[in-house]
């Protein structure tokens, strides 16, 4: 019972970029599609859970003085591997993510579940936290990205959708679209759990 | 070569302003950027930084990666060298700057998570820009530049803001969010300035 | 001191092991990464010029375009030129025929407006060009101008119809020269 809320908490009440606010940087500038916003946020996922399962690995052989040197090194090892991969088997999407493939290594919420979590517990619980945070950022992200494609290009992945309804708002896929689009959507939150936001 | 530099400097600190336009910095631009002291010791460090960071980072890449056909590790050692530069400034600041070095507190290391200065030092040696050293000085010092004007007009911003009368939905991160987004279309506006293009 | 030699030595193995998978990682995606970029660049080739079978890249004194052959026999070339754009520079391919007729415009690299700008991709402007020898210039520019530039997107336009035109340039000096 107590891993099934690891993996839950992750998810939805401490979803890193939805309630935390963590993890913007790429978040905002690469859901500008559903597909690169998804892409991004498994690529994440995908660093994420693997380098909580190597730290809470190696988490009795790193002495705490140097432990952030060591969770960067192991955090960027997995990014290259990400980028690489795909590069060789997902060339279009890596091309459209671009730089921001290598800055999935600066991203906040990798480094703060490491350092919060990962370090400490077991294998287990780190992967399943890891799992857990994973999917709720690619849910958030893909939420981000979906709703600028659809207000800002009348189309989800690719295919057209509301050609007829109105005419696209350009402005939703250019970076102030991205701040409104967040902005409205953690309002919202705000309002159905009637959290002091701080 | 004189305009040259100063049309990198314009796109990189206006045009293409890395908070507002590019969408990069985020997590210490809505963690900071509440009060003003500390936005604008944030920025110094951060000028510093990113600066040294891309001279080295660049010089990497240049005279090691490149030549030894090394690139899979730019990733790793970029950030490791961001990383060891905040080292030092935090260790320079405590001993000679304490005031500045308490008033920072965890907002020092965290300059290291700044996607911004990892993106810099990405972008500058990105094979389809071709800057060569100086170009990427200046286009640094431009973005970190950038970078503070941004933060410091958000965080004098803020402080209004939060004596003003908000919804309570929107009140804390959404109506910061929305701000920045009017920010950003203000800042679309300088497309076009001395001929410069997004 | 011990400390400092404990931990210098455990960084440098992280390092090692580090380096040593990406290393392995590198070699194990090098291929498949040449050949996408492989296909990719023949893939793009064809969309300007889809007879032909096969491209020689001609690189002399500056000028690089690709030839384009079917069989033995030349039949056209793909030209690379550029246009600005609204939101930057506008990189586009132009397929030539051997009698210097277009055969598609291909538009490589653009930041233009989404919606806007990138409406000059479509077929609706771009068959303005085809199976036609230029000079091309946009009607908006010039009331005897052959090109309507798309709506609200006169920036696009224009930079497209100048690239496609400067291909043509570049094909009569290169065909002239050896038929």
């Amino acid at each position: 019972m107590a891993k099934l809320s690891t993996f839950t908490n992750g998810l939805l009440k401490e979803n890193a970029v939805l309630v935390l606010l963590i993890g913007l940087c790429p978040t905002l500038a690469v859901s500008t599609t559903a597909m690169d916003a998804l892409g991004m946020g498994v690529a994440t996922a995908f660093v994420l859970v693997c380098s909580n399962i190597c730290i809470s690995a190696v988490r009795k052989l790193v002495p705490p003085q140097i432990r952030i040197p060591i969770f960067i090194i192991i955090i960027s090892t997995f990014v290259t591997i990400a980028d690489y991969f795909m590069n060789a088997y997902a060339p279009t999407l890596h091309k459209s993510l671009g730089l921001f493939i290598p800055l999935i290594v600066v991203n906040c919420i990798i480094l703060g579940r490491a350092e919060a979590f990962a370090s400490k517990k077991d294998l287990f619980s780190a992967a399943l936290d890891g799992l857990g945070t994973g999917i709720g950022y690619v849910g958030a992200i893909g939420l981000i990205g979906s709703m600028r494609e659809i207000l800002g290009n009348g189309s989800l992945f690719g295919y057209k959708l509301t050609s007829g309804l109105f005419s696209p708002a350009i402005i939703m896929i250019l970076p102030p679209g991205g701040f409104i689009v967040f902005g409205f959507i953690i309002a919202f939150l705000n309002h159905f759990t009637k959290k002091e936001a701080c | 070569m004189g305009t040259d530099l100063f049309l990198i400097f314009v796109s990189a600190l206006l045009v293409n302003n890395i908070l507002l336009i590019r969408f990069i910095g985020l997590c210490p631009f809505f963690g900071v950027s509440s009060r003003m002291e500390t936005s604008i010791g944030m920025g110094f460090a951060v000028v510093f930084v990113m600066t040294l960071s891309t001279t080295i980072s660049w010089s990497i890449d240049h005279f090691l990666l490149r030549p030894y056909n090394l690139l899979f590790l730019k990733t790793t050692f970029f950030i490791l060298v961001i990383a060891s530069l905040v080292q030092l400034v935090e260790m320079f600041l405590r001993k000679i700057i304490p005031a500045l070095y308490k008033a920072l507190g965890i907002y020092l290391p965290l300059v290291t998570t700044n996607c911004a200065i990892l993106w810099v030092a990405l972008y500058t040696v990105e094979r389809g820009n071709n800057f060569n050293l100086l170009q990427s000085i200046i286009c640094s010092l431009g973005i970190a530049l950038g970078f503070n004007l941004a933060i410091i007009l958000f965080s004098s911003l803020r402080e209004r803001i939060e004596a003003a009368p908000i919804p309570k939905a929107f009140q804390g991160a959404p109506i910061s969010f929305i701000t920045a987004s009017l920010m950003s279309l203000a800042f679309l506006g300088f497309v076009g300035l001395f001929g410069l293009q997004l | 001191m011990r400390e400092i030699i404990d931990f210098a030595l455990r960084l440098l193995i992280t390092c090692a092991l580090s380096a040593g998978s990406l290393s392995w990682v590198y070699e194990l995606t090098a291929d498949r990464i040449r050949e996408n970029q492989e296909k990719q660049k023949i893939g793009m080739l064809k969309k300007a010029l889809p007879a032909a079978e096969r491209f020689e890249t001609i690189d002399r004194g500056g000028l690089k375009y690709e030839a384009g052959y079917r069989g033995d026999e030349r039949i056209g070339g793909v030209f690379y030129a550029e246009g600005k754009g609204y939101g930057g520079v506008m990189q586009v391919m132009v397929g030539l025929d051997s009698q210097g007729k277009v055969v598609e415009v291909v538009l490589l690299s653009h930041k233009e407006t989404p919606g806007l700008g990138t409406k000059v991709a479509d077929q609706e402007f771009r068959h303005q060009f085809l199976g036609k020898g230029g000079p091309f210039l946009l009607r908006k520019d010039n009331p005897s101008g052959n090109i309507d530039g798309v709506a609200s997107a006169t920036i696009s336009s224009r930079a497209v119809t100048k690239a496609v035109d400067d291909s043509l340039q570049i094909f009569k000096g290169e065909w002239g020269k050896h038929g």
